[in-house]
């Protein structure tokens, strides 16, 4: 039986301004679970790419709302849930970036959901019924 | 917290005979990716298109970061030059690999051998 995980919360508005303190829970989380730096830095990139997606893309200009991240530490596994009340986007739908292109052809698109995929261990997303977006990512811790 | 200084970035250009080097120092993500793409940006309006970017002390990248590296290449590249990379670091290079960019960017392991790859003469 899993115990109950430690949490670590926070919200604020989806802005750039806003994601250095976001990151910074992020990394206060990977220090209480103990996490290698290389496995901390991971995780912190994953959830940057994920969060500057929101802020960059998932309100309207001029009218961010809110983004939250929760972050459960479990004994296996650290689960970080990014929320948010945008439009529907699920990640799945993302393009998947042609990483053998020759460097004319290579495009930007889909690489940051690319990298999370690569970076965490599970990427799932859910459309609550009150709107928004549930993004989560999880990490085994060994 | 996240101390303030993890915020910022400095960019300095040296400008050589052939090849223009900029050092960046910082972590180069949503917050800063503007800024040294407008840097890199002037260089190639000015005609210096040899660029050679020193990575020593850029210890995280996001994919903000690799959009900048992406667009610079391809820019100076159009322009008859190049964008060479020096002194990456292992995290960086870490996004690099994980992106496929290690493929298509020439990485150098310090900044006189990027600045010696780029054949004398020329802007």
């Amino acid at each position: 039986m899993d115990e109950p995980p430690t949490v670590f919360a926070i919200e604020r508005p989806a802005l750039r301004a806003s994601l250095p303190v976001l990151l910074a829970l992020v990394d206060e989380a990977s220090a209480h679970a103990g996490l290698a730096p290389d496995a901390a830095a991971d995780l912190r990139l994953a959830v940057e790419e994920v969060c500057a997606n929101v802020v960059e893309h998932g309100y309207p200009a001029g009218a961010p709302g809110p983004i939250a991240i929760s972050i459960g530490v479990h004994v296996d596994r650290i689960e970080i849930v990014i929320a948010d009340r945008a439009p529907t986007f699920d990640p799945s739908g993302a393009p998947i970036p042609d990483l053998t292109a020759d460097w004319p052809q290579r495009s930007i698109g889909g690489l940051g959901w690319h990298l999370v995929r690569r970076l965490v261990d599970s990427v799932s997303h859910a459309s609550p019924p009150e709107g928004g977006n549930r993004v989560t990512l999880t990490r085994r811790r060994q | 917290m996240t101390p303030p200084e993890a915020m910022q970035m400095e960019i300095e250009i040296r400008a050589l005979d052939h090849v223009t080097v900029v050092a960046i120092q910082g972590n180069v993500d949503s917050l800063t990716a503007d800024r040294l793409a407008d840097a890199f940006s002037t260089q190639l309006n000015q005609d210096r298109v040899r660029l050679v970017a020193d990575l020593s002390r850029v210890p995280y990248t996001s994919s903000a970061g690799l959009r900048t590296l992406l667009s610079t290449m391809k820019d100076a590249r159009r322009r008859g030059g190049d964008f060479r990379l020096a002194s990456v670091q292992p995290p960086v290079l870490r996004v690099l690999e994980l992106s496929g960019f290690t493929a298509i960017l020439n990485l150098f392991p310090d900044v006189d051998a990027a600045v010696a790859s780029f054949p004398a003469g020329g802007a």
